[in-house]
C-alpha cells in the first residue's frame, strides 16, 4: 500500500509539478551559470548547460516512467497471447512460439537493445518498442507455463466438448485463470524497463537530446568531477530510480498477495 | 618423519622465494604506461582507414618523420637535421640525419625517402592517405603518381633529399602542414613484393621503423608494447618500454591519480573542471599558451542553399556562451578560422544580433523548416544550447548525437544539415580551408567552388607575406558573405602534468608528435 502510494505520488509531483511550476527543462539560465550548486532559485543546481536540475528531474521522470509502464504494457500485449497460444495450441504452435522465445533469451539483452536502437536511433518511441518488444518472452513463458496447467481442467474440457471456439475459450476460459501472476509480474517488468533505459542513456545510446531521463541524468556522474565534487547533480535521479524500482517491486508482490490464492491460503494456515 | 618432511617444505618455500627475489631483480625494466582513449587501426601508416590522430601518435613512435613540431609551429630536426628551399622556391633540399637507422640496424639513406613517396603514390599501391603527396610535382590531385611525369621526390645523394612541389612551397609551410603524415618505410624489406601487395605483408604486424620506439607486441585495439630504440639519432629516454593501453577516455585521469598511468594522450589534456579534480589529487595542471582547438559549426549549403539563412544562423548564436559552456573561459569566440597568434591576421569580428538573424532568415525564404545538428555524445550539452539560442530566432532544431566517424561520413552524404566538429589548428592560412572547399572534399556541399579555389590558388602562389594576407583578407569576406561553415572558438588545454615523467613537450602533441627520446623518468 506505502509502495503504491508514493509512486502515486511521483506519478502526480512528474506530472503536474511541471506545468503547476512553470517548469522548463530546455531553456538554459546563463545568469546562474552552468553547474551551479544548488540555491534558492535552483533548489538542485543547473545542469553543464545551465538548465534547470529540478525541471530537468521531474521531465527525466516523465520519459522514464513512461518507457518504464508502456513498455511493460507491450511485453504483456505481446507475450500473453503468444504464450496462451504456445500452452493452448501445443504442437507446432508450441515449438516455434517457445523456440523463438529461447532465441530472444540467448542473446544477452543489452546488447540486443544497443544493436537496435542504434538501429532504429534513439527515440522515446523507438526506446518503448524495442524494450516492449524484447521483454515478452519471461511474460509468455509464464502464461505458457500456467496455460499448460489449465489446459485440461474440467472447465476448459467441458466449454470445448460444447463447441466453444478456441479465441472464446482462450479469453473466457484459460485467460482469467493465468492472468493473476502476470498481474504481479508487469510492475517488476517496468522497473527492469526503466533500469535498462538508465542503462541505454548511460552508455549514451538513450533518449535524443535535449530531452532528460533519469539514466541520461545520472550519466554526468561518468565525470569523476562530477561524480566526486557534485553529488546534487546524479544524486536525486539516482534515488527516483532505486525508489521507483522498489515501489514496483512491492507493488507486485502486494498483486500476488491479492491475487493468488495459493499463496494467500499458504499465508493463513501458517 | 613430520618435522623433516616440514623442515624439507620450509626449505624449498624459501628457496622458491629467494629465486623469486632474484628474478626481479636481473629482469628489472623501467616500463612507462600510457594511456590512450581509442585504439589505432593500422601499424601501417599509409593503411589508416581513419587517419586518425590516434593513429597518427602510435606511427609517430615506430616511424621517423622529417622533422618535429612545437605547438606554436616552430620546427626542430628530427629525421632531417636541416633544409632549405632553392632559389625557384619550388622545391626543398632536406639534409637528413647520418645517424638514422632502422630497427634492423639498416641505415636511412634519402633513397629509403624517395622510394618511399614513389611507393606510396604509385597508383598500382592500395595506399591510404595518399593525398599528402599531391602537393608534389608530378603527382595527380589525388597524390597518385602520373604516368610520363617526373615524381617531386629525389635521392640527391645518400643523405639529401629533394622535394619538388607544384607550386612556390617553403619548407615551413610543407611541413607544418605535411609532417604528421610523412614516414618513412624500410623500403629495403619491399622489393620483393609488388606494389599491390605492400598491405598484405607480415610486417606491417610487427613493423620495423625508425622512430624512437620498436615494436614488441600487440593486442590489437587494447595495447601495444613498445622497446625503447637506444640508438635513436636524437637519443633515447631512460626508460626501457612503454607500454600503451587503450582505455575509456574518461578513465584517463583517474587511472593517471591512482597511479595505473604515467602519461596519457593527448598531451594530458584536461577539462577546467577534471583540472581542479587533479589538482585536488596532488597533480600539477598547466595551461597551454597557444589554441590547439578550433571549434565550427558545418553547413550543408546544399539543405540550407541560402547564403543569409547561414548567415542568420551566424548571427544568432552566442559564441561567446557555447565557448564559456564549452572551454569553461579557456578560449575566444572567432569569426574566423585564422589562428590567432601567428603571422597571418584577419580583421573580422563577430556579434550577435537575433533582430538581425531574423531579418535575414526572413529575407533568405527561411519557411520553418527542421534543421538536423548532428553532434557526438560529449557536446550535446553544447549542441543543446546551440538549438535553444536558434529557437530564439524562430529556427527549428533537432539534435542527433552520433560518434565522430558518423557525424563526418553524414555531413559528407548530406544526411545532416549543420554539425559541430573540432579541429586542430595550423598556423599557415590556409589549414583549415584548403581542404575543405575542394572537390575532393566537399564537405559544405558547395555549389560552386571556383570563387573559393581561385583565392586559395593565389595564396598558394604569392610569394610574399603581405601579397599572402591581402588575398587572406579577401577569402575571409567571402567567406564571411556565403558562410558555408561557422568558426565558433579557438580553445587552449590544461595538461596534466606525469606524476613520473619528465620533459614531456606536452602541448605539441596536439600535433599528432611527441618528444619521446627526451622524457626521462622523476627521481622517486
Amino acid at each position: 500500500m506505502a509502495c503504491l502510494l508514493i509512486l502515486s505520488l511521483e506519478l502526480l509531483a512528474v506530472f503536474l509539478l511541471p506545468p503547476m511550476l512553470g517548469l522548463a527543462p530546455n531553456v538554459s539560465d546563463l545568469e546562474a551559470g552552468f553547474w551551479a550548486p544548488p540555491s534558492a532559485e535552483h533548489p538542485l543546481g543547473t545542469d553543464d548547460v545551465g538548465r534547470d536540475l529540478l525541471a530537468r528531474l521531474l521531465s527525466g521522470g516523465q520519459v522514464s516512467l513512461l518507457i518504464g509502464l508502456s513498455s511493460a504494457a507491450i511485453s504483456v500485449a505481446v507475450g500473453v497471447p503468444l504464450g496462451l497460444l504456445a500452452g493452448y495450441r501445443r504442437g507446432a504452435w508450441e515449438f516455434w512460439i517457445m523456440r523463438l522465445a529461447d532465441i530472444f533469451q540467448t542473446f544477452p539483452s543489452i546488447v540486443l537493445v544497443l544493436c537496435l536502437v542504434t538501429l532504429t536511433g534513439a527515440s522515446v518511441l523507438n526506446l518503448v518498442l524495442v524494450l516492449g518488444l524484447l521483454g515478452w518472452t519471461g511474460i509468455a513463458r509464464l502464461v505458457y507455463g500456467n496455460t499448460l496447467a489449465v489446459r485440461d481442467r474440467e472447465y476448459v474440457v467441458a466449454a470445448r466438448a460444447l463447441g466453444a471456439r478456441t479465441g472464446t475459450i482462450l479469453r473466457r476460459n484459460v485467460l482469467p485463470n493465468v492472468i493473476s501472476p502476470v498481474w504481479c509480474s508487469i510492475p517488476l517488468r517496468a522497473g527492469r524497463a526503466i533500469l535498462s533505459e538508465s542503462s541505454l542513456s548511460f552508455l549514451g545510446f538513450g533518449i535524443r537530446a535535449p530531452q532528460a531521463s533519469w539514466g541520461s541524468m545520472i550519466q554526468y556522474a561518468s565525470n569523476l568531477t562530477v561524480l566526486t565534487g557534485r553529488p546534487w547533480v546524479w544524486l536525486p535521479p539516482g534515488l527516483c530510480i532505486i525508489l521507483t524500482v522498489l515501489c514496483l517491486a512491492g507493488i507486485g508482490d502486494g498483486l500476488r498477495d491479492a491475487l493468488d490464492p495459493r499463496y494467500y491460503a499458504g499465508r493463513v494456515a501458517r | 618423519m613430520r618435522r623433516l618432511i616440514a623442515l624439507l617444505m620450509a626449505a624449498v618455500l624459501a628457496l622458491g622465494l629467494t629465486a623469486c627475489g632474484g628474478e626481479e631483480e636481473t629482469a628489472e625494466q623501467v616500463t612507462v604506461r600510457y594511456g590512450l582513449s581509442n585504439a589505432w587501426d593500422s601499424l601501417m601508416p599509409y593503411n589508416s582507414p581513419s587517419g586518425s590522430n590516434y593513429t597518427r601518435i602510435i606511427c609517430d613512435k615506430i616511424y621517423d618523420r622529417l622533422a618535429y613540431v612545437h605547438a606554436d609551429g616552430t620546427l626542430d630536426p628530427r629525421g632531417a637535421k636541416s633544409w632549405e628551399s632553392t632559389e625557384d622556391g619550388l622545391a626543398v633540399v632536406f639534409h637528413l640525419d647520418e645517424k638514422a637507422a632502422f630497427h634492423d640496424g639498416t641505415p636511412v639513406t634519402a633513397q629509403h625517402w624517395a622510394d618511399t613517396i614513389a611507393l606510396i603514390t604509385n597508383p598500382d599501391c592500395p595506399a591510404l592517405g595518399r593525398g599528402t603527396f599531391s602537393v608534389l610535382a608530378g603527382t595527380d590531385s589525388n597524390g597518385c603518381a602520373v604516368e610520363g611525369e617526373q615524381l617531386g621526390a629525389e635521392a640527391v645523394d645518400e643523405h639529401t633529399l629533394k622535394l619538388t612541389f607544384k607550386s612556390p612551397t617553403t619548407p615551413e609551410d610543407f611541413l607544418l602542414d605535411k609532417n604528421r603524415e610523412l614516414y618513412v618505410l624500410p623500403t629495403h624489406l619491399l622489393t620483393d613484393t609488388a606494389p599491390a601487395q605492400i598491405m598484405d605483408l607480415d610486417l606491417w604486424d610487427a613493423p620495423v621503423g625508425s622512430g624512437p620506439c620498436k615494436f614488441v607486441e600487440e593486442l590489437p585495439g587494447s595495447q601495444l608494447v613498445l622497446e625503447v630504440n637506444q640508438n635513436y639519432q636524437l637519443g633515447s629516454p631512460d626508460f626501457d618500454q612503454l607500454v600503451i593501453t587503450v582505455m575509456d577516455k574518461s578513465n584517463l585521469l583517474s587511472s593517471l591519480i591512482a597511479g595505473d598511468l604515467d602519461y596519457y594522450a593527448f598531451g594530458g589534456n584536461v577539462s577546467v573542471e577534471d583540472a581542479e579534480t587533479a589538482r585536488a589529487a596532488g597533480l600539477e595542471v598547466v595551461e597551454g599558451e597557444v589554441p590547439n582547438t578550433f571549434y565550427e559549426l558545418m553547413l550543408n549549403c546544399e539543405t540550407i542553399p541560402s547564403a543569409q539563412v547561414r548567415r542568420a544562423i551566424d548571427l544568432a548564436l552566442d559564441k561567446e556562451a557555447l565557448c564559456l559552456q564549452s572551454t569553461r573561459g579557456l578560449g575566444e569566440p572567432t569569426a574566423t578560422d585564422v589562428t590567432p597568434g601567428t603571422e597571418y591576421t584577419c580583421a573580422l569580428t563577430w556579434s550577435r544580433d537575433v533582430e538581425g538573424a531574423r531579418r535575414l532568415l526572413e529575407q533568405g525564404g527561411y519557411d520553418g523548416q527542421t534543421y538536423t545538428l548532428a553532434c557526438t555524445s560529449n557536446r550535446s550539452g553544447l549542441a543543446a544550447l546551440m538549438q535553444q539560442e536558434l529557437a530564439e530566432v524562430d529556427m527549428n532544431v533537432t539534435i542527433e548525437t552520433v560518434d565522430s566517424a558518423a557525424l563526418f561520413s553524414g555531413m559528407a552524404d548530406g544526411k545532416y544539415d549543420m554539425a559541430i566538429a573540432s579541429h586542430t589548428p595550423g598556423a599557415l592560412p590556409l589549414w583549415f580551408t584548403e581542404s575543405r572547399l575542394s572537390e575532393s572534399n566537399n564537405i559544405f556541399h558547395i555549389t560552386d567552388l571556383e570563387p573559393y579555389t581561385y583565392y586559395i590558388d593565389q595564396i598558394k602562389a604569392a610569394s610574399g607575406w603581405e601579397t599572402r594576407q591581402v588575398l587572406l583578407d579577401k577569402l575571409q569576406e567571402l567567406l564571411a558573405d556565403e558562410r558555408p561553415f561557422i568558426p565558433l572558438w579557438f580553445g587552449r588545454t590544461l595538461h596534466v602534468q606525469s606524476p613520473t615523467v619528465d620533459h614531456i613537450d606536452y602541448p605539441s602533441s596536439s600535433f599528432s608528435n611527441e618528444n619521446i627520446w627526451a622524457w626521462r623518468m622523476k627521481a622517486a
